[in-house]
């Protein structure tokens, strides 16, 4: 019984995840496609001429239909090939895939470290929220909230950079992760700053998840089967807090991977997010639409995921739905 | 509003704030020590001093100057966007919980697509079409802050259509535009006003980012978020010029952000206590 | 040495006082029950005793028991009684357990806190405690989520979960207002059977008179935070000395009349 449950909210789930890919990607492909002027155009140069034009258009089945045009990109790209840049003629899913090995392990780890912050934090603003040091903490985190990214990446890598030049403020090794030193290293900055962010954000729900605990009557048949406060906190209070936290991370998850653009910026990784700018910079449309088809992707997988961890939480999610 | 103040912490240094940013979005206009752009190599990076209060960047331009009249790209940019987002995304939200619940569904995923757009995002795809320009980042934060406020209103809207002063209405003949007018509007004030205020703190962080990254409002109109970008290359040689730019934007968004949560407590004295 | 002595006891909040000065005390394998109306400050003066009044509340006077003073203690050394020597039964048997917890874990909590012993031990024993307060297919039971049982089950599992470690004394918060009038029956009879059973003292809170009857044989009414009256249940219903005390009777008499008029079977 409580098996099929499971197995129907997983499947309605997935349903959910592969339809909201298909209409994204629609929804993307049609954005960029209103650029005035055409693919072929941007490639040749307004001197082309006509001829070669429509030479060109043929080739790259611009003068297909648009439904047409977006099928024939969708089953490329669900076989995983994205294409070829028309500027670098560089193959987009081998690049991007490179790249992701800098991007992926960056919003992996700041994520972790965001929950492991603001859990215990929120917690402990929650439990002492009538005193300065519980008040001290939920202002934190407004200042946290309130700190642009690139801001707190430019006044952390400003203090251990340049004044105690403890790490580097930039860049990443050439060799990649076959250097795990000098990649954890070029990586602890843009993680930590990522991480702060996202931890206020977290922080301020996991103190008000908790509070809501502290006021609920199993928190009180806990305490009266004789656990201390913070006993009880600890045993019943961590999971409740989990759940908002993680909830919140999945609806997050689409401005955290903007944030880690904005991170890989500030401490010029070459991760995706710096590729995506310079192929704004240069119009290269098919890469870009590779490029947010891709992280796109990942958002909607990471809230399918959160779906289904929070299904396994909270018994009462797996039924209702 | 003297009684909605009193104790409230939040409301108090928020509106203190708020009052800052609108000061130096006036003072723009009246006066700046410098012009904001005139370069003066004799200056350059200069430090703290009476001939420039926040001292002066690579080529000699006043920081302070550049602050105050960055002001302005900052607030256009979240004022515009902001209605823009409030516009849609209120008609959008109140549509939703209004609508039939065969056309409810649809329109509820739509919103959640739109909600894996964050402003930087459309803001990249819009950049990569048209390029980056104001227009462009309004359009950008608007529509991404505008299906925020759509879900929060929708849900909102839905809590009162549930209640029971509304559906006595619904009983005794209401129409829906009435009972919208009537009951949904004035009960949402609240909700609205701090959206509002959010929605700002959303905007100006948005942009802010925007004009970091180059996707914002093009040079030479001077930005925070350009200004942060450009003491970048110089965070060895002048630290400090990374310092004030992140202050003034710092002041905007947490001053709307305490002016929400003040807000909050006034309309909802339960919070008063717990959450805040 | 009595089991429990409350003297003077004072709650309050801020200026106000929901607990006035009230005392009385109660012998080992005696009971009491508490009656008054929402606000009388019988609910307080439980939690006083378990140690779980709000941190904003100012507390004077003593609570003896087993001669320990219990004011003043720290929440770690009240923690060592509740559960353990006191036992506790909520109102709300909805709310009162933990939704994301099953329940053989939640009973076998008293038992891992204060017997030491593993979960394994304390889910077998959990087992034996689930059959003792009547429900049938323990091994369900104890792999369920709260919100897969009825009212009456869950308020079963609540006091199974008080009755853990075989309290010296069980305090019953309204255990059956929340309760189908037929499920209400049932319960106070387990209460009856099982502190018969062990030995165990009862305080029963309650604003309900003909169920206090049912429980005990003492009762202190209270209201507005001060003891009015302190008699036996039968002299209360034929001679009540205080006026509050009488209303209380006239309602009990009314809620009888009406329910006998509408034939009384259910």
């Amino acid at each position: 019984m409580a098996s099929v449950n499971i197995i129907v909210f997983g499947a309605r789930r997935l349903l959910l995840f592969i339809s909201s890919l298909v209409v994204s990607s629609a929804l993307v492909f049609s954005l960029l496609r209103l650029l005035p002027g055409d693919l072929a155009q941007a490639k040749l140069g307004i001197q082309a001429t006509p001829e070669a034009l429509a030479n060109l258009r043929h080739e790259m089945g611009l003068d297909k239909s648009l439904v047409a045009q977006y099928w024939t990109w969708l089953s490329h790209a669900l076989r995983g090939d994205l294409g070829i840049s028309y500027l670098s003629g560089a193959n987009i899913t081998s690049e991007i895939a490179q790249k992701a090995t800098v991007t992926v392990p960056l919003v992996i780890m700041a994520s972790i470290l965001a929950v492991l912050i603001s859990i215990p934090l929120g917690m402990y603003a929650a439990l002492r929220y009538r005193n300065m040091d519980g008040v001290a903490t939920s202002a934190m985190s407004q200042f946290g909230i309130a700190i642009p990214t690139f801001w707190t990446g430019l006044l952390i890598s400003t203090l251990f950079a340049v004044v105690w030049q403890v790490l580097p403020a930039g860049g990443f090794p050439e060799a990649g992760w076959s250097e795990p030193g000098n990649a954890f290293k070029s990586m602890a900055l843009p993680v930590f700053t990522l991480a702060l962010g996202q931890g206020a954000v977290l922080m301020r729900f996991a103190r008000s998840a908790t509070i809501d605990t502290l006021q609920q009557d199993y928190f009180r048949t806990a305490r009266a089967t004789g656990l201390t406060k913070v006993q009880a906190l600890r045993k019943h209070g961590v999971r409740n807090a989990l759940i908002p936290v993680i909830s919140v991370l999945g609806m997050q998850m689409a401005t955290l991977i903007v944030e880690a653009i904005i991170v890989e910026n500030v401490f010029a990784l070459p991760g995706i997010g710096q590729m995506l700018l310079q192929d704004v910079n240069n119009r290269d449309l098919l890469k870009v639409q590779g490029i947010i088809a891709v992280t796109t992707s990942i958002v909607f997988f990471v809230s399918f995921l959160v779906d289904l961890v929070l299904g396994f939480l909270d018994p009462r999610v797996r039924q209702s739905s | 509003m003297r009684k909605a103040m009193k104790g409230n912490v939040s409301l108090i240094a928020g509106s203190i704030m708020v009052s800052i940013t609108f000061a130096l979005l006036i003072l723009s206009f009246i006066w700046t020590p410098y012009d904001p752009l005139a370069v003066n190599p004799e200056d350059s990076f200069a430090g703290v001093s009476m001939r420039h209060i926040l001292g002066a960047d690579k080529i000699g331009r006043d920081i302070l100057s550049q602050i105050i009249v960055g002001s302005r790209v900052t607030l256009f940019v979240a004022a515009l966007a902001v209605t823009v987002a409030m516009t849609l995304g209120v008609s959008a939200g109140i549509l939703i919980a209004v609508a039939s619940r065969r056309y409810q569904s649809p329109m509820i995923y739509a919103v959640n697509i739109a909600l894996a757009f964050p402003a930087a995002l459309l803001a990249i795809i819009l950049a990569a079409v048209y390029g980056a320009s104001t227009i462009t980042a309004v359009t950008a934060i608007g529509l991404a802050t505008a299906a925020a406020v759509a879900q929060v209103t929708r849900r909102t809207a839905h809590g009162i259509l549930a209640s029971d002063y509304v559906l006595a209405a619904h009983a005794s003949g209401a129409s829906t535009w009435r009972i919208i007018r009537k009951h949904v509007m004035p009960n949402l004030r609240a909700s609205l006003l701090i959206q509002a205020s959010a929605a700002v703190s959303v905007s100006v962080l948005a942009e802010s980012s925007l004009s970091y990254l180059g996707l914002g409002t093009p040079p030479p109109a001077p930005s925070w978020g350009r200004m942060l970008a450009g003491s970048q290359q110089y965070l060895f040689v002048n630290p400090l010029l990374a310092i004030w730019p992140g202050i003034a934007i710092v002041i905007v968004v947490l001053g709307f952000n305490l002016v929400g949560d003040g807000v909050r407590e006034v309309f909802d004295p339960t919070l008063r206590r717990s959450d805040s | 040495m009595s089991l429990l002595e409350v003297r003077d006891l004072t709650i309050s909040f801020g200026s106000k006082k929901v607990v006035d000065c009230i005392s009385f005390t109660l012998e080992k394998g005696a009971r009491i029950g508490l009656i008054g109306e929402s606000g009388s400050g019988k609910s307080m003066t439980s939690l006083a005793i378990m140690g779980l009044l709000p941190d904003t509340a100012t507390i004077s006077g003593s609570i003896t028991f087993e001669g320990q003073e219990l004011i003043g203690l720290s929440d770690r050394e009240h923690s060592r009684l509740r559960g353990n020597r006191i036992g506790m039964v909520f109102q709300e048997p909805l709310t009162a357990l933990n939704p994301l917890m099953r329940i053989g874990k939640q009973i076998a909590g008293p038992l891992m806190i204060h017997k030491g012993s593993s979960l394994k031990e304390g889910l077998k024993k959990a087992l034996e405690l689930c059959t003792k307060v009547g429900l049938p297919d323990p091994d369900r039971i104890l792999r369920a989520y709260p919100h897969q049982l009825s009212g009456g089950q869950r308020q079963r599992i609540g006091l199974a979960i008080a009755l853990a470690c075989e309290p010296a004394l069980l305090i019953a918060d309204e255990p059956t207002t929340a309760l189908d009038v037929t499920v209400q029956r049932e319960v106070l009879n387990l209460i009856n059977a099982l502190v018969d059973k062990e030995g165990s003292s009862l305080i029963f809170v309650t604003h309900d008179l003909p169920v206090v009857s049912a429980m005990t044989e003492n009762v202190a009414v209270m209201q507005l935070g001060k003891i009015v009256e302190n008699a036996s249940v039968a002299s209360l219903f034929h001679e009540p000395a205080h006026e509050y005390s009488r209303r209380l009777i006239s309602a009990a008499r009314l809620a009888e009349d009406s329910f006998s008029g509408k034939g009384g079977q259910l």
